[in-house]
């Protein structure tokens, strides 16, 4: 029941004809932005995409009907998100220009140069003008891949960001994907078995799924970094190594990126397996099984039903961890101080730093859309009944 | 009553519940016992430290071995002004650094602070440290600002200070007269009357509206705190820096010693008296480790040359004047010498140049003799090397106000101390508290919002269905995380718990919306709820009585993990940097911990108990959750 998308609310002609009043407008929208010039390469090839797989869905019937809707649903929640986005931090009482100048001003004495130099930012920013028009600029600015300058490190957000995801991303993606695997694969196992693999594999799963992650990085660099010294506990890499191209270089970054990339495969298997534990144990109880068996139909063949009807949340589950990548590292980075993007928000958020905090949750935001899209997206086609369901409803 | 029975017979639930009542009994009556503040202000233990062997000897009467240890502590290079680093690497960073965190606009205040020039002791300090300069002087100076309540004098002559050519003779007038009532009222000292008439002055908003404003911040939140440090150093100067000075003291005599003697050895081998110098030199060579009995020996043996050179400077001035027979009337015998050996043609000439060697020798040795003749300040009357100077300083310490930083374990602190010398197992309980009650408000609000909205969206169904289940579902798949962090930072640090409780469950409802609303769409058909509806119950009642039993167990065991997933919300904002700075929270603990880089530095006892209760109370809970959903979905039990 994931989409229950208000213009696709049941019943009602008027409203069905609403909803697409108001599709056709975002997507021409979208269009415009895209042929305006003024988008960079990145936001032109998504909703190139997203225009293409609008017009490639009226070719499926079901399906497509499906699909557009989720695209539509996706657009808007972008638009809210953006929304809030822009709005969150502008109700910070007073005028952020004075926190901005806060420093310059002090050393300040003559007021009537303060006074300059405050109506210059605020000029500058475009805090003179309503708030419509400055969530415009935003949204247009940000279709240019402009995110604004970082006040405390002067340099483009946007440019900022793109140094610190790389580092996010080579913690993450490699966990999720073990852990994903290796999580599945015990928990299956524990469900399968029971005994005393259960009772072992479930404890010690749910104690890792259940504390906070950040808990157990600091235990686990106290431990394997600190006490025995397998690890380095600081940092991206030897800061004393100054050539980036050296095989010495690469070597530190390799054991700098093992301790934060062991704490977090172990803490994503201890969540998979809970899930996938649970999952399986539920599907063993369904009544098609026991069904299945009176039927005599072999062991081995229904448990093989029972697996794929149980990995069907995990898969979501895997799209949804990779969606929550950027937010999920942000502790574990701090941690370690592991130089990606949390550890950047971080700093962000110490320095009262407002464009470089709304670039970061902007990107945690978009990447968490775009996964759940292609979660929907994915269960739209792996599983008949969701699809069905959603085409029923529309 | 049955179930409860039930989910106590679950060993899941129970080792959850034990592990939760744990903490919470703990975070309870611990502070009961204990009612000391945990962030108790306690002064810092660098310099107290540095002296406590010697205060040990002194306690035990051991003059002899107190003396040796000065003697130890004078001859230690490394340590040379050990004290007083720590005493100024406490100053800079705690000091401001505290103010940043603990006050409320933080620049304001730090700009303050430099306005007044507070921060004109560090450079004062540190070129001291540095060597640089005269030492002395440096010393004086240095006590002056610490002593004299210098800070507020500096924002008075700020006020002084300001630019008042837009004002006309009236404003001038009331100018004055706010300096000169601010001026009295400073010398009382009474701050917060000092601030009553700023304010005053701020409805006149004259042209130095901001400056007046900023000096009025700065005097009344800067100035309690201000006053608190300055009595703080004084005490710090009494206790710990004058011992220190005594040792200070002690080196600029042994240095005065060096530089006579490169004084001395300046005199280089080509001059023609480099000969006569020999026994002063020796005495320099042969510095031995008592520096006063080189001083006086040095002192002796310069003033024995410098007579001579004296004698000789009289005896050219004689010769060149009355010439030859001069010489002879010479009656130092040692003098005569020198000028027989002159070349009797030309003996003026000679005259001349043994006055022209003397004169530059002689001036090297005034400089010597002075060098060596002391420093010539008075440091509170202490003698150094005085161990009953050293005792009066070191028993006016009172041991137990003092609790060493960073700890480990012990009898007096179970779980040590952390960097700012707080219990670690008092600040813990207090810890613990707040977030137990950051996270029951957050799970309560998001709970009730949760219900409400899940049960209105399911049951009434319809347009507001559409409209509850498209917003619960734009807040599922935008991150809470990057909400709570958005809202966060637009509130600022500075909130009560509650707030952060609040804001907490603002963000957290949608998934208990979102189940509560599937279960209530299931029940809503179902016999029992369609027979009370055509018997005209109204609807509340069929939510209440026929819908609100069945998704009970569901919505205690959805609090409990809002519970949860409060408290490690809480826990991340606080790492974030976006927790009450002056607030006592698990993340907050954690938070410092990271920023005090005690993980890095193996002080387990700063996090680990942190760390370990958080998992106990998420664990626990986790465990009650699944113990309960062993009894309530019988599927699944195993």
């Amino acid at each position: 029941m994931k989409a229950n998308f208000a213009l696709a609310a049941p019943g009602a002609q008027g409203k069905k004809a609403a909803a697409y009043i108001l599709t056709a407008l975002l997507v021409g929208v979208l269009i415009v932005i895209a042929l305006s010039g003024h988008a960079s390469l990145g936001w032109r090839l998504a909703l190139a995409i997203l225009v293409a797989a609008v017009v490639a869905s009226y070719a499926m019937p079901t399906f497509g009907k499906y699909l557009r809707k989720r695209i539509y649903w996706y657009t808007g929640t972008f638009f809210v998100a953006l929304a809030l986005n822009f709005l969150l931090p502008r109700l910070i009482p007073g005028n952020p220009v004075d926190i901005i100048l806060q420093d310059v001003l002090a050393g300040i004495t003559d007021s009537s140069a303060a006074t300059a130099l405050k109506n210059q930012y605020i000029a500058q920013l475009g805090l003179d003008k309503s708030i419509l028009e400055q969530f415009f600029r935003y949204t247009g600015n940000l279709f240019k891949g402009e995110l604004g300058m970082s006040l405390y490190l002067a340099q483009p957000v946007a440019k900022i960001l793109a140094s610190k995801i790389p580092w996010s991303v080579a913690i993450m993606l490699p966990s999720i994907l073990v852990g994903w695997l290796a999580g599945n694969l015990l928990g299956a196992y524990a469900a399968y078995k029971k005994g005393i693999y259960e009772k072992v594999i479930f404890p010690v799963s749910l104690f890792l799924s259940s504390i906070p992650s950040f808990i157990f990085s600091m235990l686990m660099l106290l431990w394997l970094g600190v006490s025995w010294g397998w690890f380095p506990v600081l940092g991206g890499f030897d800061a004393q190594i100054i050539s980036k191209q050296s095989g010495v270089y690469y070597m530190s970054l390799l054991s700098h990126w093992a301790l934060p990339f062991i704490s977090q495969t172990l803490i994503v298997i201890g969540g998979q397996a809970i899930g996938m534990r649970s999952m399986a144990l539920y599907e063993l109880n369904v009544d098609y099984v026991l069904f299945a068996k009176l039927q005599g139909i072999r062991d081995r063949k229904v448990t093989r039903y029972v697996f794929r009807n149980a990995m069907l949340p995990q898969v979501s589950g895997l799209a949804l961890s990779l969606g929550g990548m950027v937010a999920g590292s942000t502790l574990i980075e701090i941690v370690f101080s592991y130089p990606g993007l949390g550890q950047q928000l971080m700093m962000a958020i110490r320095n009262v730093d407002y464009p470089l905090i709304s670039g970061c949750t902007l990107v945690i935001s978009i990447t968490m859309l775009v996964a759940n899209l292609l979660i929907d997206i994915i269960y739209g086609l792996i599983d008949p009944r969701v699809r069905t369901a959603q085409a029923e409803e529309g | 009553m049955q179930t409860i029975k039930t989910m106590l017979k679950s060993p899941r639930f129970l080792i959850g519940f034990i592990l939760v009542m744990t903490v919470v009994l703990f975070a309870v009556i611990y502070p009961m016992v204990d009612t000391r503040d945990p962030k108790a202000n306690r002064l810092p233990n660098e310099a107290y430290e540095a002296v406590a062997p010697l205060r040990a000897m002194l306690d035990a009467g051991e003059g002899e071995n107190a003396t040796q240890e000065i003697a130890r502590l004078i001859a230690q290079e490394e340590a040379d002004f050990g004290p007083y680093q720590a005493l100024y690497g406490w100053y800079t960073q705690n000091q401001i650094a505290d103010y940043k965190i603990e006050n409320r606009s933080a620049n304001i205040i730090s700009a303050a602070v430099d306005k007044m020039d507070w921060a004109g002791i560090y450079p004062t300090l540190t070129e001291y440290i540095d060597g640089g300069g005269d030492r002395s002087d440096m010393l004086v100076g240095m006590r002056g600002l610490l002593e004299g309540n210098e800070p507020v004098d500096m924002a008075l002559d700020t006020l002084r200070g300001l630019d008042t050519s837009g004002l006309d003779a009236a404003g001038l007038a009331k100018w004055q007269q706010l300096l000169d009532d601010v001026a009295a009222r400073l010398a009382e000292p009474n701050p917060p009357m000092a601030k009553k008439l700023l304010d005053d002055y701020y409805r006149a908003r004259g042209p130095m509206f901001g400056d007046t404003v900023m000096l009025g911040q700065a005097l009344t939140e800067v100035n309690d705190g201000l006053i608190k440090e300055i009595v703080n150093l004084n005490l710090l100067f009494e206790q710990y820096a004058t011992p220190t000075l005594l040792r200070v003291q002690a080196k600029i005599d042994s240095t005065a010693v060096d530089k006579a003697a490169s004084a001395v050895k300046q005199i280089k081998r080509t001059n023609a008296l480099y000969a006569e110098l020999e026994p002063l030199r020796a005495i320099f060579d042969a510095k031995g480790e008592d520096t006063a009995e080189v001083i006086r020996l040095a002192t002796e043996e310069i003033a024995r040359v410098r007579q001579h050179n004296r004698d000789v400077l009289t005896a050219a001035e004689a010769v060149r004047e009355k010439g030859a027979e001069a010489v002879s009337a010479i009656v130092d015998e040692t003098v005569r010498a020198e000028f027989e050996s002159l070349n009797a043609e030309d003996i003026v000439k000679g005259a001349q140049a043994l006055a022209d060697a003397h004169g530059e020798t002689g001036q090297r040795l005034d400089d010597a003799l002075s060098r060596l003749s002391g420093v010539g300040v008075d440091f509170g009357g202490f003698k150094p090397g005085d161990p009953s100077a050293i005792k009066i300083l070191t028993d006016g310490i009172p041991a137990s106000t003092l609790t060493l930083k960073n700890l480990p374990p012990s009898r007096e602190h179970p779980l040590g101390t952390d960097m700012d010398s707080r219990d670690v197992l008092l600040e813990l309980a207090h810890a613990a508290r707040l977030s137990l009650m950051v996270g029951l408000i957050a799970g309560c609000i998001a709970t009730v919002l949760g219900i409400i909205i899940g049960l209105l969206a399911g049951y009434i169904g319809g347009v507001l269905d559409s409209i509850l289940t498209t917003w619960t579902n734009l807040f599922l798949v935008i991150p809470s995380f990057v909400i709570l962090i958005l809202l966060s930072v637009a509130m600022g640090q500075i909130r009560e718990a509650w707030i952060t409780g609040l804001v907490i469950g603002l963000t957290a409802w949608p998934w208990t919306a979102k189940s509560v609303r599937a279960q209530t769409v299931s029940l809503r058909y179902r016999d029992h709820v369609n027979m009370a509806r055509i018997t005209g119950n109204p609807t509340w009642r069929i939510i209440a009585v026929e819908i609100a039993p069945y998704i009970a167990s569901y919505i205690v065991m959805a609090f409990i993990l809002q519970v949860a997933s409060g408290i490690i919300s809480e826990a991340t904002l606080s790492i974030l940097g976006l927790g009450n700075p002056s607030s006592i929270s698990l993340g907050r603990m954690i938070n410092r911990a990271q920023q005090y880089e005690s993980i890095v530095n193996g002080r387990w006892w700063e996090f680990v108990p942190v760390a370990v209760s958080i998992a106990m109370i998420t664990f626990g809970l986790y465990m009650m959750n699944s113990g309960m959903d062993q009894v309530f979905n019988p599927k699944i039990r195993s």
